[in-house]
Formats: C-alpha cells, structure tokens, sequence
C-alpha cells in the first residue's frame, strides 16, 4: 500500500502536464494490493492518455476505509468503486458513473452446508451466518438485507474476512450458512461445492462503475467515456479491460444504481 | 589354535564388539536422536507458522487457514503425511473430505501434534505424521559406511599385523620347531636359520648355543659312552648309538634282549645273576665288565648300572653307563705281562733275582711294619757244573728247570721261590723261624733227593737256612744264609745248615 503511495506521488511528480495543464487523478477501491490494481490499470490509463492527450495517475488508498474517506472527501477526479460506494459517493460528493460492465451483474448467494438439511432462509432463524466483511456488496450487504426485510430473520453475523473463508465455515459447521458470490464459489474445491448448496440469490445489482467527480468538465468526462467505449472496440482493448474485471463496457448513469440506493444499505453499512 | 588366529582373535572379537555395539547401542541411540532433532526441525516450523495461524482461526477466517496449512502441506510435501487440524470441539476440520494417506511403510511415520491456543485458551490441535523416512535412511546409510570404514579398516590392520607377524615370529618359530624336529629324530645335523633380530632371535640364538652344547655332549657320549635303559625286568628299553656300533648290533637286534646278554665275566669275578641280585635289590652296582661283540670278539668295558626308584621306592627301570675300556685292559694286562716278565726268570718261569730283592725288601717292610718274622733258604744244586760238563747245557737247563718244578711242589703255597743265580734258588719263608725253615728245607732236599732227573738220574741240593731278626739288614740276612750253603757245601754237601 505505501508502495502504492510512494509509486503515484513519483507518478504524479514526473508525469508532465496534459493539454490544459491538469493531471487527473484516479482513484481505486483496494481490493487487491496496490501493485496488482498498478498493473490493471496503468496500461489501460495509458492507453487513454494516448487516446485523448490527457494526464493520469493512479492515486492508491490503503485500505478500503481510506478509499472510503478520500473519495467522499473529493479527492479523486475519477474513481472505480463498487456499487453501494457509488451511492455513498453519490451522496457525499456527487460523483456521477461514466462506464461499467454491461455483460455482468451483481449478486450475493447464501450456502448451506448439504447435510445440514437447511433449505432455505427462514430456516436461519437464530443462526449463525458467515460473510466475508460487513461492507462486501453482494455476498454481505444486499444478502443482510433481504435476510432482514425481506426474510425477516435475526441472526449472528460472523465476518469471516474472505470469501473462501465463508464457504469453510459453513462447510466446518461454524456458520449454519453464508454469503458470497458466485465467481467465488465457482472458483471453490469440487469436493468444497459438492458440499455446499445455494439456498438464496439475491436480486441483481449492476457492477462497479468508474465515476466521475462533478468538478471534472463535463467534455473531458465524455472524452474519457468515449475513449473509454472505444477501447471496448477492439481485442487488444477489451483484453486490458478483462483484467479489471470489464467484459463488455457500456456507458453508465445513475439511474442504474438508484434501486440500490433505495435498499438502504447503510443499516448495514460498517463505517470505518 | 594356530598362533595367527591366537594373534587374530582378539582383533576379530574387537570388531565384533564395536559391530555389536554399532548395532545394539549406537545406531538405535543415532535414530533416536535424529528422529528427536528431525521432530523437532518441524516442530520449529509449525511454531513458526503459529501466529499467523492463530491469526486467521481468531478471526474465523478459516479460508486464510486453509490457505496457510495448504502452504505448509505444499512445501513440506516430502515429509509431511495427514496434515490436519482438530479443532476445540474435537472435529477435524483440515483438510476436509479427505481420506488419511497410509503409507506403504509407516515405520518411518513420527507423529507430531502441536496444539495451538492463545493466553491460555485451547483452539485446536495440528497433526502430522512426519515421514523421516528418508532421513533415517541417511542415518542408516552414515552409520553403514562408518561400520564398513571400520570393518575395512580392521581388515586392513588384522591383515598387515598377521603379514608382519608372519614374517617376524611364525617363520622363524617354524624353522626353528622344524631343526628341533629334525634333532628330536636324532638327525643332529642341522644348521639353523639365521636368527632374525629381536626375541625370536634370542630364542634362535639360545637354541643354537644349546644345541652346540648338546651336540658337544653327544658327541662326547656317543664317542665315548655306552648307555642303555633297561625295563625293571632287565630289558634293553633304549640304547644309544655307541653302544650299536661298539656291540655290532642293530638298535632292533638290542631293543627287547637282556641288558646283560653280551656278558662273558666280569673283572671281579661275577656273574650276571648275582650282578641282577644286586641291582635288583636297589643297588648301584660298579664294576668292569667283558661283553662280546656281534663278532664274538671280547671287549671291556667300565660299567655302572644304577636302578631308579619310583615313588615308592621299587625298581622302575635300570640306567646304565659305561665306558669302552678294552684298550686300557689290554694295556693293563701288557703292562702286567711286561712286569711279570721282567720279574720272571725265563728258563725256569721263577721269580729272577730283581724279583727276588723286591720280594726280599717287602718281607723286610713287612717284618718293621706288622712284626712278621721271615726265613730264607738259599740252595744250590751239588755238583752241577759237572752235569753241564758230562751232559751239555741243554740238558742242564732240563735239570733245572725239572728242579724248580720241585720246589714248586714242596715250597708252601705262602712261599716265595726265585732263580737267585746260576743254579742257586732262593725261597722266601714268611711266619716260618729258623727251626720251622730248616724242616721245610730238609723236606726239599730229601724230596730232590729221592727224584730220579731224566737223564742225570739223582741229584743232591745243598740249603743254607737263615732266619731274619730284627733290624738285620737284607746283605746280612742274605750273607748268614750263603754262610750256611757254604758250610753245608763244605760239610759234604746234600744237607742243610740253619744259621
């Protein structure tokens, strides 16, 4: 993470001004440390510089608390964040999406252990449910949500740090049942899925977007959008775009995260 | 037990014992405690990734546990079996689904179980089975080459050792036992080897100066003494060498026969059987001996036969040694001949008149010394000159000789008769006075008297009769007695006159 700091300050202290003179600064929620997220985003930042003449830099937060802060504080012109970040910054700072992957969408699924006999929620009544961190859209929000509105169980959370973490725990009998997503169960042992079976999806959210800070001009966010869209046009574009995860980009507005925001996620929101 | 092995054992038993206590004691102790330090190599690892474990089970986050025990398990893969962790409750959640892995050979299966808990709560137990199977075998196989170094090593040095001693001692103690072989078959004619340095060589060097010596013993037995052991029984049991070539014999002709069976007489006078009682009775007995040889050619020897005793005092065996003396008896009896010759008159074979003045000296000596009285009587043929004359000197030497037969006859056994001259005899009378001489003088001379003399026919003798006193000189003995014959010459011949 410091590394991360140290990387983008030099960046930031080396790289020459763009056409009007301003370098822009794009900020990324930390889910992977800082060098990873580096070498995701600089070649796809590079090839908008090129594409539109503009200056970028990454600007690294070291935990997802932080990133948290500094985009509500404004602190980045441009920012990748999840979804209910969105909606937070939205409200904290205006920021407003440009792009997001239209080819997928988010959800959360609730796993029980096979032998448990559990099959489905209300039967989670008084249980023990593992997530992988308060604040993780899909596998614990949304899912917290419905279990609460829609379900109406109480029941003990156990955050659990990781989503592999999530399945052991229900598969260890630790947690009578937990959230997480799809991408991640797949990615789970054959033996750990065969023992393992979703009893709830949640509804679908759209994934992150990369967003812009309102005090951006309005023709550089369209000029970044387009490049953006653009490099979504062709093989090489698409590849660096994967690593993020983008499969298939698409132009974003708020209206897509509205009912999210109507959720009211932050009853179980943990504020840093 | 051949004097190499004797000298091998002891290295051999050596290596057996460092064997036996490489196998019983130092390896097992090796093993023990390599198997100790390789537990506890791991042991050290799982302390290592403790905390992080710790971390993650405080935090549920069992993923990141997972994760890290999947770490381990890949890195140690070589070495660790069935890692897993028991967790408070009792129930193996690593790994799950998973069946223990049993190995073909669990004898080199350590298992460790290292608990995790944290100030003082339990969360669970981590289980290995540490397979240092491969590492014992390195044990195994460092222990291996050491005992072969050893083994290799010992060979080597029991080899060397036997080859030096070989050299040193064996081959010389074989070539020396192989001459005292040869002695001991009576083949003295060996030249030892050349004695090496060092205490074999002492012991060559001794053994020659003993065998010099013996030799020279021999050598002077066998020159010059007969030897013989016999059985209690008196049979010829051993015999040496002198004794086959002075008898003629073969040792198997000797060997079984009567130790006395070459006897012919003995100087003293005995016989076999009374020289048998004599020893047989636990006597030495000593004396000369004639034997005849193979020949039956007589020769003497100086015998001792000595019988020994057993503890209980019989006659276990006889011993004899004697000496070859037949030259020294032939000499003697030379020497005696040569006497008697030059003592005797050789016409008559009387004592001549050399004899006749020592045998006078020694009455004289015997008269000073024990007191024993002595007469003479000196007598003359009458008229011999005539017989010469009528008859011729041979037949006169006849006359006398036939004369002194007489006196032989009619002298006593005790008296001492001797030509004193001419056709004069002189008899020595010892224990005899002059009355006792005069009647043994008339007894001769009636004797003569009366014999008829071949050819002569009848002769007389004339006596003169002298009795010795005390402290007379032999010459005035003598010069009594010839007064006497003078006077009986005078008086008409044919009688005696005692003075």
């Amino acid at each position: 993470m410091f590394l991360g700091v140290l990387i983008a300050v030099l960046l930031m202290a080396a790289q020459p001004a763009s056409a009007d003179g301003r370098v822009y600064t794009v900020g990324i929620v930390p889910q992977f440390e800082a060098s990873r997220l580096h070498g995701i985003w600089r070649p796809i930042l590079d090839r908008l510089e090129s594409e539109t003449g503009l200056q970028f830099v990454i600007r690294g937060s070291s935990t997802i608390s932080q990133f948290e802060i500094e985009f509500a504080a404004g602190q980045f012109d441009f920012a990748y964040m999840n979804p209910y970040h969105l909606v937070i910054a939205n409200d904290s700072a205006g920021y407003l999406p440009i792009v997001y992957d239209g080819g997928r969408e988010l959800s959360g699924v609730l796993v029980a252990s096979r032998s448990s006999g559990i099959t489905s929620p209300e039967q989670l009544d008084g249980k023990v449910i593992a997530f992988p961190a308060p604040n993780a859209l899909g596998a614990s929000l949304m899912m917290r949500q419905e279990l609460t509105d829609t379900f109406k169980i109480s029941f003990t959370p156990r955050y659990v740090k990781t989503h592999d973490s999530v399945y052991i725990n229900v598969l260890v009998g630790e947690a009578q049942a937990g959230g997480g997503v799809q991408a991640t169960l797949r990615r789970q042992k054959q033996q750990y899925q065969d023992n393992l079976v979703v009893i709830h999806k949640t509804q679908s959210v759209p994934p992150h977007p990369l967003a812009a800070l309102p005090s951006v001009p309005q023709d550089i966010q369209e000029q970044v959008r387009t490049a953006l869209l653009k490099m979504g046009e062709t093989d090489q574009g698409r590849e660096l775009l994967s690593k993020v995860p983008i499969s298939a980009i698409a132009p974003a507005d708020l209206s897509l995260y509205i009912p999210l925001k109507n959720l009211g996620l932050d009853r179980f929101y943990q504020k840093p | 037990m051949g004097l190499r092995l004797r000298f091998a054992l002891p290295l051999l038993i050596s290596l057996g014992l460092i064997l036996i206590v490489l196998q019983f004691y130092w390896t097992p102790l090796q093993l023990k405690t390599q198997q100790e330090e390789f537990r506890q190599t791991n042991v050290s690892i799982l302390g290592g990734a403790e905390s992080a474990l710790i971390r993650d089970l405080l935090a549920r986050d069992i993923g990141s546990f997972f994760a890290n025990l999947d770490l381990l398990k890949q890195r140690h893969q070589n070495t660790w079996v069935n890692l897993s962790y028991i967790n408070d409750s009792g129930l193996q959640i690593y790994p799950l689904f998973e069946n223990p892995t049993t190995l073909f050979d669990s004898s080199g299966l350590v298992p460790v179980r290292y608990p995790l808990s944290i100030s003082g709560t339990d969360l669970g137990i981590l289980q290995i089975d540490i397979n240092w199977g491969s590492k014992r075998d390195e044990v195994l196989a460092g222990i291996a080459q050491i005992r072969n170094l050893i083994i290799g090593l010992i060979v080597v040095v029991i080899v060397i050792t036997l080859a030096s001693f070989q050299g040193a001692v064996l081959r010389p103690l074989r070539e020396l036992s192989q001459a005292i072989h040869n002695i001991a078959q009576r083949n003295f004619d060996v030249s030892l080897p050349p004695p090496p340095a060092g205490e074999i060589g002492e012991l060559s060097r001794s053994f020659g100066w003993m065998l010099r010596e013996l030799n020279f013993e021999k050598e002077v037995l066998d020159t010059h003494a007969i030897i013989y052991e016999a059985s209690a029984s008196g049979v010829l049991m051993k015999v040496n060498d002198h004794f086959i070539e002075v008898s003629g014999f073969s040792r198997e002709q000797l060997l079984g026969r009567d130790h006395l069976f070459l006897m012919d007489e003995s100087a003293d006078g005995q016989d076999p059987a009374s020289i048998t009682t004599a020893i047989r009775g636990g006597a030495v007995w000593s004396g000369e001996l004639r034997y005849r040889n193979r020949e039956g050619r007589p020769y003497w020897v100086s015998a001792t036969i000595a019988p020994l005793l057993d503890e209980n005092g019989q006659v276990e065996r006889y011993l004899s040694i004697q000496t070859d003396i037949t030259a020294q008896k032939n000499e003697e009896r030379a020497r005696v001949e040569a006497e008697t010759r030059a003592a005797t008159d050789v016409l008559t074979g009387l004592y001549n008149r050399r004899r006749l003045d020592q045998e006078l000296e020694k009455a004289v000596e015997r008269r000073d010394r024990y007191e024993l009285d002595f007469s003479i009587m000196l007598l003359d043929m009458d008229h011999f000159k005539s017989v010469n004359d009528n008859y011729g000197h041979l037949v006169g030497d006849d006359v006398l000789i036939t004369l002194a037969d007489l006196l032989r006859q009619k002298a006593r056994k005790v008296d001492t008769l001797g030509r004193w001259g001419g056709e004069e005899f002189l008899i020595i009378c010892p224990g005899v006075d002059l009355d006792g001489a005069r009647t043994l003088a008339e007894r001769i001379r009636s004797a003569v008297e009366t014999h008829p003399f071949e050819t002569v026919g009848f002769k007389t003798i004339s006596v003169g009769v002298a009795s010795c006193t005390r402290d007379e000189t032999i010459t005035d003995l003598l010069a009594r007695a010839d007064s006497a014959l003078y006077e009986a010459k005078e008086s008409g011949r044919n009688r005696v006159i005692a003075r």
